[in-house]
């Protein structure tokens, strides 16, 4: 298990970054947090000839809310670490689901170290960070030589350990918009015991209502580890899209059964695709009941 | 017994600054000049001939300083109980894991990557993984000189076993399995080895048995036993496995191969695949019991799998056969045991010894009696409990029973009578007891007590030594404590050695719970040896007779006159002049009263004390998802006298915490013969939230042939807890766990057969 010999070298900041990526981004491996790359080079996952540390931007390090200047939206660092996302003030206030979920990923030393945007270039179909910014529309800023590129964080997984991030290019920041209608999220992850476990399968609720505060809005629904990537369910969304608070409480079960039966989970060691089918159904109707709850207390009425 | 000073008061572990401070050196730490790292070559296939090996590309490889294989080795065949070990898989490896070749090379990177430069020509064959499967007529054979692959039987058999059956009012029968664990120690098995000019073998290695294991080994190796010292520096836990293992021998082979000396550490990978895990078992039981909830006859039959060879596989089995059949006043017993060989890890001792995988069993048939005759789990367990003073029925003599005091003791603390009434869905609380032994009389037959050296210096030096073995648990803050009692001096004037086996007594070691009462005794004999010699020093000095002389909190005087008083260094100082130099030095050694068991009937007494507890678990199960969440835990601990309350409780969390991951998550999962969880990723122990607080009563009956009354603690401490929690699950659901781990899956089939039932009204 030990670590094959690399050249490693550590950016003093993005632009450099981004000029050696184009370089030498082909032979070279980025490294963030480290906590998935170094795991998967001691098992001879990854061999990286060259392996480029970001670990000094610390530009990339930040949550800002642009509220005045830019459409309302928070941006997030892509180096922003687990358990400061986790208890950030801002996003609690306002994506309580993302926090909850980075709050899940690993033990804490490996939240002290591990980034968001290392959460989701490593692209594993567990991500516990996914299925959160999935369901809140997530836009993700790719930064290369040649300038940026926002893209959808839908379109930017394409199989396990996969993405469309190009050699030259690093996940700069990630970029939600605010609710502007009272909206709740509530997230949950199958694992085998109460912490420092990898996700068996996630749920991620998100909703918002619109200005009557009584119809839902917006519906997102995602799952986590029950795919080759992490994926939203649309047509559970559509289920309950539109329709008022009430409706859509008699709807759950359905809109349960529909997403489970959208997952294509796998046997493994950690749980046979059945069990996970069976908790996808659970965990969609526990995270709509409460986010439906939540809405409705928040609706003043 | 007049006032204790030392002994009965909770210190925390005398080396704990050391370790929390990361300065204590670990056999990982350990290096010594021209040192080389080896590295094992396992085998990828559980079942293989080895038709060739070609190690000429490793060894050229630059950094690469010897290469071995079985052709290394004297070939000679040995083992711990039976001589069915080969360091290095001979003409084939038997299980996924099985050492073929290994390296020693400059630094750890060279001798990895020359592992892959080893090329070894297999032919797979075909493999049997369970042992109802190895028992088969057609099974693969894992040796060819064992028939239907059976490594041992055991027989036990008392009383009238069918009329008992005849005359019972309910018989409960059924089929139970308890699986693969591994014990999850923080550092890895492994040694250092050292060959000097001579040939003697020195290593150092963390080893619950250093003594019995350099018998075993000078037998691998074909040289004397006095050919190899073993010495055992601090190191990272054992709970059982830490006995004979090939790789300690492999360090050696690859010493003697390259003249440097060779520090060999099982990556967690290798530990996973090739360690000594738990005994898996088949445990068939019928249970019949009276009207009145008298319990008559018992019949088990247990089918243990041994993996590819015997470590002490069999011993285990024998164990499970009838050792819980002392915790009850059984009369009419019958056990068969066989132990079958596999082509998987061979198993090995862990927290338990087979104990704990039969209590799991008894334990769950108990409260399917009860159920069957609506009497209260705890009013059957206190109805049969074996009492102070009872011989059983396979003649143990229970000296001190603390059992029906731990049952009350548990039940009123957990609110039994109360929760119990107050059902609440898929809410449960249930309880197991436990006996064990504090040493077990036919595991060496030779002996089975304890020794122990103290050694006073001029400067009133306290050095203890001991032949047992500190893995953790804290065996040598326990003999601090006793030689500090003994000798009448404070906790910090005593230092343990470590174990050396040119220097400390030849101890047997740690195992089946034996450390504290047997090396403790040992201890106490020695300290009073020395204790003899100093009173003579001090007599002088004080003008009174030595039979007078006290000594407490380090300062001697005559006995009723402590106003006169002479400091312990200045007596220790006297003694070594009076000795023209020599150290005071006590020896001792304690006899246990106990009878090697008849080898048809088994009758006899196998350890002088017998532990007892009674744990209660509360679970609450979530009916959707199936996962079981332990919300309270008492354990009550018949353990004599604790010695140190801190740390005897301490074992109880321990055991407690390791007993409900083996109940709610661990197993060792296999697929096409090779284990497919070997590592903690996915071999899931439990975390610190899944753990509720666990309460420790500790009852303490004083037992008179404890040092101060102690016995052991280490196994009971484990031995109830997966029949609490799964008598809980019970409690909750009606839903009886055969199985072992508790899998949330399987639980929420079961609860949803249940949903489907109209009639069902739990």
């Amino acid at each position: 298990m030990r670590i094959q010999p690399f050249d490693y070298w550590a950016a003093p900041g993005l632009n450099e970054a981004l000029n050696e990526l184009d370089l030498h981004g082909a032979d070279a491996t980025v490294i963030a947090g480290g906590t998935d790359l170094v795991l998967n080079m001691k098992k001879k996952n990854i061999l990286p000839r060259r392996v480029i540390s970001l670990h000094n931007l610390n530009e990339l390090d930040f949550v800002l809310t642009d509220e005045s200047l830019d459409n309302d939206s928070v941006r997030i660092g892509a180096l922003s670490k687990h358990a400061d996302l986790a208890e950030n003030p801002f996003l609690k206030q306002h994506f309580p689901i993302l926090c909850e979920a980075v709050g899940l990923i690993g033990s804490w030393q490996i939240r002290n170290v591990g980034t968001i945007g290392g959460n989701i270039c490593n692209a594993s179909p567990a991500a516990d960070s996914a299925p959160p910014l999935l369901v809140l529309d997530a836009q993700l800023v790719l930064a290369s030589k040649k300038g940026e590129k926002k893209i959808s964080l839908e379109s930017f997984f394409t199989g396990p350990g996969a993405t469309v991030l190009e050699p030259d290019q690093i996940l700069k920041e990630i970029v939600i918009e605010l609710p502007k209608q009272p909206s709740a999220g509530c997230y949950m992850k199958l694992r085998r015991r109460k912490a420092v476990d990898v996700s068996l399968a996630g749920v991620a609720f998100q909703a918002e209502t619109g200005p009557d505060r009584k119809t839902l809005a917006k519906v997102g629904i995602a799952l986590g580890g029950v795919a080759p990537t992490p994926v939203r369910v649309p047509e559970a969304e559509a289920l309950l899209a539109g329709r008022t608070l009430d409706e859509a409480v008699t709807k759950i079960s359905d809109c349960a059964e529909i997403a489970a039966k959208a997952a294509s989970p796998i046997d493994d060691v950690r749980a046979t695709a059945s069990y996970r089918r069976t908790i996808i159904n659970v965990f969609i109707q526990r995270c709509a009941q409460n986010v439906l709850n939540t809405l409705k207390n928040s609706g003043g009425d | 017994m007049s006032k204790l000073d030392v002994v009965g008061k909770s210190f925390p572990q005398i080396d704990a600054l050391e370790k929390a401070m990361g300065k204590t050196k670990f056999v990982t730490d350990l290096a010594l000049p021209q040192m080389l790292h080896g590295r094992v070559l396992r085998s990828p296939y559980p079942h293989a001939k080895i038709k060739n090996i070609d190690t000429s590309k490793a060894a050229r490889l630059a950094g690469v300083k010897a290469v071995v294989t079985y052709a290394d080795t004297p070939g000679i065949k040995y083992g711990p109980r039976t001589d069915d070990w080969t360091i290095f898989a001979d003409d084939k490896a038997r299980f996924y894991g099985d050492e073929v070749a290994a390296v020693a090379a400059v630094d750890e990177d060279t001798a990895e990557g020359a592992l892959d430069l080893i090329e070894v020509e297999y032919e797979e064959l075909p493999f049997v993984a369970d042992p109802l499967e190895a028992m088969q007529a057609d099974a693969p054979l894992v040796h060819d000189d064992k028939p239907g692959n059976i490594a041992a039987e055991f027989k036990v058999e008392a009383g009238d076993v069918d009329q008992a059956f005849k005359d019972s009012h309910v018989i409960y029968e059924d089929r139970y399995y308890t699986n693969q664990v591994y014990q999850a120690y923080m550092e890895p098995m492994g040694a250092l080895a050292e060959i000097d000019k001579s040939g003697r073998l020195t290593l150092w290695t963390g080893t619950q048995i250093p003594n019995m294991m350099r018998m075993t080994y000078a037998t691998a190796l074909g040289v004397s036993a006095d050919n190899i010292r073993v010495i055992v520096p601090d190191y990272g836990g054992a709970f059982g496995a830490k006995m004979e293992n090939n790789v300690h021998l492999v360090a050696a082979i690859l010493a003697r191969k390259s003249g440097r000396p060779v520090r060999l550490i099982n990556t967690r990978h290798d530990d996973f695949i090739a360690g000594n895990p738990r005994v898996p078992m088949y445990i068939d039981i019928k249970l019949g019991a009276t009207k009145d909830g008298i319990l008559t006859g018992k019949e088990v039959q247990v089918v243990g799998g041994a993996g590819a060879r015997v470590v002490y596989s069999q011993v285990i089995v024998a164990t499970a056969c009838y050792r819980v059949d002392s915790l009850y006043r059984f009369k009419h017993v019958r056990s068969k045991g066989f132990t079958v060989y596999t082509n998987t890890v061979p198993t090995a001792c862990f927290r338990g010894f087979g104990n704990s995988q039969m209590t799991f069993v008894l334990e769950s048939a108990l409260d399917m009696i009860a159920e069957q005759l609506n009497i209260d789990p705890v009013d059957l367990r206190l109805k049969n409990g074996i009492g102070p003073n009872e011989t059983s029925v396979h003649g143990w003599k229970i000296n001190s029973s603390g059992l029906k005091e731990c049952v009350v003791k548990a039940a009123e603390k957990a609110e039994w009578k109360t929760k119990r009434g107050q059902k609440k869905p898929f809410k449960g609380i249930g309880l197991s007891c436990c006996n064990h032994v504090s040493g077990n009389r036919p595991f060496a037959r030779e002996f089975d007590g304890g020794a122990g050296i103290v050694r006073i210096g001029r400067d009133g030096r306290i050095t203890v030594y001991h032949g047992e073995s500190d893995m953790g648990q804290g065996q040598k803050t326990t003999f601090a404590q006793i030689a500090a009692e003994r000798l009448g001096v404070p906790l910090e004037m005593i230092y343990v050695a470590d174990v050396d086996t040119d220097i400390s007594p030849f101890g047997l070691g740690s195992f089946a719970t034996r450390g504290t009462l047997m090396g403790g005794n040992g201890v106490l004999a020695a300290a009073k040896d020395a204790f003899k010699q100093l009173a003579e020093t001090a007599a002088g000095m004080l003008e009174a007779s030595a039979e007078d002389v006290r000594c407490r909190k380090g300062s001697f005087f005559i006995s009723g006159s402590p106003e006169k008083s002479l400091p312990f260094k200045e007596v220790a100082a006297q003694a070594t002049y009076d000795r023209h130099g020599a150290p005071v030095v006590g020896t001792g050694f304690y006899t246990p009263p106990t009878v090697l068991p008849d080898l048809e009937t088994k009758y006899g007494n196998i350890s002088p004390a017998y532990p007892f507890a009674c744990q209660i678990a509360e679970v609450e199960i979530d009916p959707d998802t199936g996962q079981v969440t332990v919300t309270n835990f008492v354990g009550a601990h018949d353990v004599g006298r604790a010695i140190n309350p801190l740390a005897t409780e301490g074992q109880v969390r321990g055991g407690v915490t390791q007993g409900l991951g083996w109940t709610l998550m661990e197993n060792m999962a296999y697929a096409d013969g090779k284990l497919i969880n070997p590592d903690f990723v996915d071999y899931i122990v439990p975390s610190a939230l899944d753990v509720p607080e666990i309460k420790p009563i500790l009852v303490e009956p004083i037992e008179p042939n404890g040092p101060y009354g102690a016995k052991g603690i280490g196994e009971p401490a484990l031995n109830p807890t997966m029949s609490a929690i799964t008598n809980a699950i019970y409690n909750a659901t009606g839903i009886r766990i055969k199985e072992l781990p508790v899998s949330p899956e399987k639980l929420l089939e079961e609860i949803n057969k249940k949903r489907g039932q109209p009639t069902d009204n739990k």
